[in-house]
């Protein structure tokens, strides 16, 4: 028997005796006076002096149960010390501005006091005793995979994209993943040592494909208006009327791209039924696509002048942008190859 | 060239300076509520910061243009060196730039409050091919005139009477404007004729005081429409209704649906 222990027993006993509980406590049994802490009523049978507990020994010196010094404490002092120290929240770093605070509880992890406590009164002095946390792995990683889903971006590729009708230009940026397995394994750590120092999430960083654009310029066909806007980088510089595809043959919506220019082009015809009895048309005057041809990325689509000025403003061509002479020759001029090309329904 | 005539027996709605009642005065937040209300047509002011430089805005007094926030004049001053102050400003591209992109159905009320600012007027509606949608008035005869050499097909109109010395709005000139407007009121039909020919119009733009069947009946007989201003009282908007004018300014558009059922 340890030297701690033999006092205690030693202290117990003077304490029984100085209350002259000899007589009386033969029924009672010596548990129950160990470990109660409330004066019981004197036994009708005894009503001299009244029994008074045991004082139950405080723990050795130095002793320190998952971290937290309990030397000198009594065990309840001890219990409610090592409670408070493990239910701290952890600290989780996410970013330089965010930290979430985990409350150990909510992660399934449960820690044994009692048991620790228990170890803690009968150890010598300066022992280190641990604290046995159990923690349930896949309730920490379904917790981290449900904050990485929050957390996780996309990376974005620079880009020209349309807010409404307005094009602008988007800066390129890095995407991140949380890095899940290596977070949840040190949730895990932490709480197994009962640390709370903070831990940070680390990412990995995802790079985008296309780092960044140069933005000249833009077209925007507004298809149910009959439309073109011309941007350039400072914003709308010209709008155009324009005729887009009948019904049945619509002008297709989409991001698109100028991919061809010609000046007086000659005209093929397409395969398509509408064109199937024509010939080939050389450059002229009665040439269908007039004195220039901007060429989409949508099969057999373009932006051309048309000799059929009185179109515009209407649905009646088979596909294709329809320009007044004079205005496709003004945007021949001011777009390139490569630049993006919208068509939106509106 | 816009049609400013009434349709379907009813008056054109128009919001003034956006919908002025309904968000701050002459930014893209007030024509937008104004497209949103139904209008037919969007009223602004265009003014030149004076370094040519085109902004939608009734004066130079800083407390007009920053809504009441400052005081102090915006003549003389930068776009860039404005907007620090009142970020909303637009400029007359952007304002023009909502019509293309957000309202291609809506035509467009400018009011030339500077006369230098004719020419590049003329040449973005001519870019954005606003010229068919626009409707330009001014109480400056001439301004009007180099317009339409500018740019012909632009609907003109001459608005009357002008407020020169600037008691309109100022505390105590209340009766001394009503009992003005009271005079002006049997002369308004016999001036209607030379306002016009003087400024080549085809709009004559009224004060809703002065609007008077007689008044709309001489325009009228001219060729020309009659579109008047700034109607805030359902009373005035039923009254001047009944005259047969063909186009009513007003603060808030929604007093049309309250007081016309249109």
């Amino acid at each position: 028997m340890s030297w701690p222990a033999r006092a205690a027993l030693a202290f117990a006993l003077l304490a029984a005796a100085l209350a002259g509980l000899a007589v009386s406590l033969g029924a009672a049994s010596a548990s129950d006076s160990q470990t109660t802490t409330t004066t019981t009523e004197p036994p009708p049978t005894e009503p001299s002096i009244p029994p008074q507990p045991p004082v139950p020994a405080p723990i050795a010196f130095g002793v320190t149960v998952g971290g937290v010094q309990v030397g000198g404490m009594l065990p309840s002092e001890a219990t409610e010390a090592v409670r408070a120290v493990y239910t701290r929240p952890l600290p989780l770093v996410v970013s330089p501005t965010r930290t979430i605070r985990l409350a150990p509880g909510e992660l399934g992890a449960r820690a044994n006091v009692p048991k620790a406590i228990g170890r803690a009164r009968v150890a010598r002095p300066g022992r280190i005793v641990p604290l046995d946390v159990a923690v349930s792995t896949s309730r920490i990683r379904k917790y981290v995979d449900a904050l990485a889903r929050k957390l996780d971006r996309k990376a974005v590729d620079a880009k020209v994209l349309l807010r409404g009708v307005r094009p602008r230009a988007v800066e390129a940026r890095e995407g991140r993943l949380v890095k899940r397995l290596a977070g949840a394994r040190a949730i895990r750590y932490a709480l197994k040592r009962n640390a709370r120092a903070p831990i940070e999430l680390r990412y990995e960083l995802l790079k985008p494909k296309v780092e960044s654009v140069e933005y000249r310029g833009a077209v925007v066909i507004m298809r149910s208006s009959n439309r073109l806007l011309f941007y350039n980088r400072k914003g709308l510089v010209r709008s155009f009327g324009i005729a887009t595809g009948q019904s049945s043959y619509p002008t297709p919506l989409g991001d698109y791209e100028i991919v061809n220019m010609q000046r007086n082009p000659w005209w093929y015809p397409p395969p398509s039924d509408w064109a199937a009895d024509s010939d080939p048309v050389p450059p002229g005057p009665g040439n269908p696509l007039g004195t220039r041809w901007m060429g989409l990325s949508a099969p057999y689509v373009g932006i051309h002048g048309t000799p059929d000025a009185a179109s515009i403003g209407y649905s009646a061509s088979h596909g294709c942008i329809r320009m007044r002479i004079a205005d496709a020759e003004w945007l021949f001029r001011r777009v390139e190859i490569g630049m993006p090309v919208f068509i939106v329904a509106r | 060239m816009i049609s400013l005539e009434r349709r379907d027996g009813h008056p054109l709605r128009i919001g003034h300076r956006g919908a002025a009642a309904l968000a701050p005065e002459n930014t893209l937040r007030a024509f937008r509520a104004a497209v949103e209300a139904g209008v037919d047509l969007v009223e602004f002011d265009v003014l030149d910061l004076g370094g040519g430089e085109l902004v939608v805005a009734h004066s130079y007094d800083l407390r007009e243009v920053s809504h009441g926030a400052l005081t102090g004049t915006i003549l003389g001053r930068t776009l860039d060196g404005v907007r620090v102050d009142c970020p909303e400003l637009p400029s007359l591209d952007e304002a023009l730039a909502f019509f293309v992109e957000e309202a291609p159905g809506v035509g467009l009320h400018l009011d030339v409050k500077s006369a230098s600012a004719v020419p590049r007027i003329a040449s973005a509606l001519r870019a954005l091919d606003l010229v068919e949608r626009s409707l330009a008035t001014s109480f400056e005869h001439r301004a009007l005139r180099r317009l339409a050499e500018l740019e012909p097909g632009v609907r003109t109109g001459i608005s009357f009477p002008a407020d020169r010395a600037g008691v309109h709005g100022r505390h105590g000139t209340a009766r001394l404007v009503r009992g003005a407007l009271r005079a002006f009121r049997a002369v308004t039909p016999r001036l209607v004729p030379r306002l016009l020919a003087r400024a080549g119009a085809t709009a004559f733009v009224v004060h809703h005081a002065l609007a008077t069947p007689a008044t709309v009946r001489t325009a009228h007989a001219l060729g020309a429409a009659v579109v008047t201003w700034t109607v805030r009282d359902p009373r005035d908007l039923a009254r001047v209704d009944d005259a047969g004018v063909d186009a009513i300014v007003v603060d808030d558009p929604t007093i049309f649906v309250s007081t016309l059922q249109t």
